[in-house]
């Protein structure tokens, strides 16, 4: 079998093996941070004949179109055609983008495996209590979501943007995180469908 | 009223009574962290009490001292007090949170008595997890020192290599400090659980 057929591909985070199915959130400090754990991962997928969706943070698509060489699927947006509707965090609209470049992408054999990566640079100058827990339910589905697909899905918090009042729990709603240069499983995730937080979280799965 | 301090990383300012967790990976990334923090304590005239995973602590002295002037003094006079892997307070077999924080008691009341300002004290987990007798017991222990804190002006800092555990302990670690410090940022945490809800 050909590598780029194959689901059971190795998928590395910064030496770290990640499994199908997984949704990480990445916490980091800076950019410059950020590249050092982003481009690696993305290309490490382009070479391997991986589908890339990367929502890139506002006025970076063409800077990471030129660094990652033009090769292989690869889709950028940024903010106003990823997370954002009208300048508002639109969470329907993007879950129907994700499940749709999904579709796309990995069910008609070209692809079969998926990378995707949300800068969540955006929604920083916009947070409040609100926006915090309405993300909160948006990871929660997302992971939901993503464990029956091919694809590994990390989400970037930049530590200089975000504070404990969203990254904490962010940490405790997620099965994996990267933090501090490393892998971390929360043993106490609950599943989805039993994360008592967000009990409408499923309305937000396409089906 | 002793008032805000630098931490020692840039840009992180620590209050009187805070319990503060830090999380990193390696000793590199351990003496980013925690030489800067004794150093600023040093400078600034405090007290500074910590365990460490080392074996023989000369070299770790030896490190502040490249910021901090006559640092040998500054261990004669006891300002400075690194106690190394074998200088332990407790083995597992005798260990009790009340005895534990008896003896944090009575080293920072010293130490208040001999005239410094402020008390710098904490240990890289390395350090304490051999006088534990199991993870339950470090909850309880760091649920008690969230109590212990407020009582002097004092900061307490808990260095967890989160790379070392098999176990993931980050999550209660999150619910036993009230501030979480990583890659350089001081996170407060909103879902700390106050001491009377865990011990």
């Amino acid at each position: 079998m050909a590598e780029k057929d194959r689901t059971d591909r190795e998928v590395t985070l910064g030496g770290a093996a990640l499994a199908p199915g997984d949704h990480l959130c990445v916490f980091h400090r800076g950019r410059a941070e950020r590249d050092r754990l982003l481009i690696p991962f993305l290309t490490e997928g382009l070479r391997a004949g991986d589908a890339v969706l990367y929502l890139a943070a506002e006025g970076e698509r063409e800077n990471f179109r030129e660094r990652l060489g033009h090769v292989g699927d690869l889709v950028l947006t940024e903010p106003d055609s990823g997370h954002l509707r009208d300048g508002e965090f639109a969470p329907d609209a993007l879950f129907a983008m994700l499940d749709g470049w999904s579709r796309r992408k990995l069910g008609t054999g070209d692809h079969p495996f998926g990378r995707i990566v949300g800068d969540m640079s955006w929604a920083a100058p916009r947070l409040g209590s609100g926006l915090i827990d309405v993300l909160l339910a948006e990871e929660v589905a997302v992971t939901a979501w993503g464990q029956g697909l091919p694809q590994v899905i990390l989400c970037l918090y930049d530590l200089d943007l975000f504070g404990g009042d969203l990254i904490i729990p962010m940490i405790k709603s997620h099965p994996k995180s990267w933090m501090a240069g490393t892998l971390v499983e929360n043993p106490y995730y609950l599943s989805s469908t039993e994360n008592g937080h967000h009990p409408h979280f499923e309305r937000r799965i396409p089906s | 009223m002793t008032g805000s301090r630098k931490f020692g990383t840039p840009g992180v300012v620590i209050e009187p009574g805070q319990h503060i967790c830090a999380v990193y990976v390696g000793e590199e990334d351990r003496d980013s962290i925690l030489l800067p923090f004794l150093s600023e304590g040093l400078l600034a005239g405090e007290k500074c009490l910590f365990g460490v995973h080392e074996d023989e602590v000369a070299g770790f002295v030896d490190r502040i001292g490249e910021d901090v002037d006559d640092v040998e003094a500054r261990v004669d006079s006891a300002q400075l007090d690194i106690r190394a892997a074998g200088d332990t307070l407790l083995s597992p077999d005798d260990f009790s949170v009340d005895r534990i924080i008896a003896f944090w008691d009575e080293a920072v009341s010293a130490a208040m008595a001999a005239g410094y300002p402020f008390v710098r004290l904490g240990a890289e987990a390395r350090w304490w997890h051999p006088q534990l007798p199991g993870l339950t017991e470090l909850f309880r222990y760091e649920a008690a020192l969230n109590d212990f804190t407020s009582r002097y002006p004092q900061a307490i800092l808990c260095m967890y290599d989160i790379s070392r555990y098999r176990e993931n302990i980050v999550v209660d670690l999150l619910k036993t400090h009230p501030q979480v410090l990583m890659c350089g940022v001081l996170l407060e945490n909103p879902y700390y659980s106050a001491p009377a809800t865990l011990v």
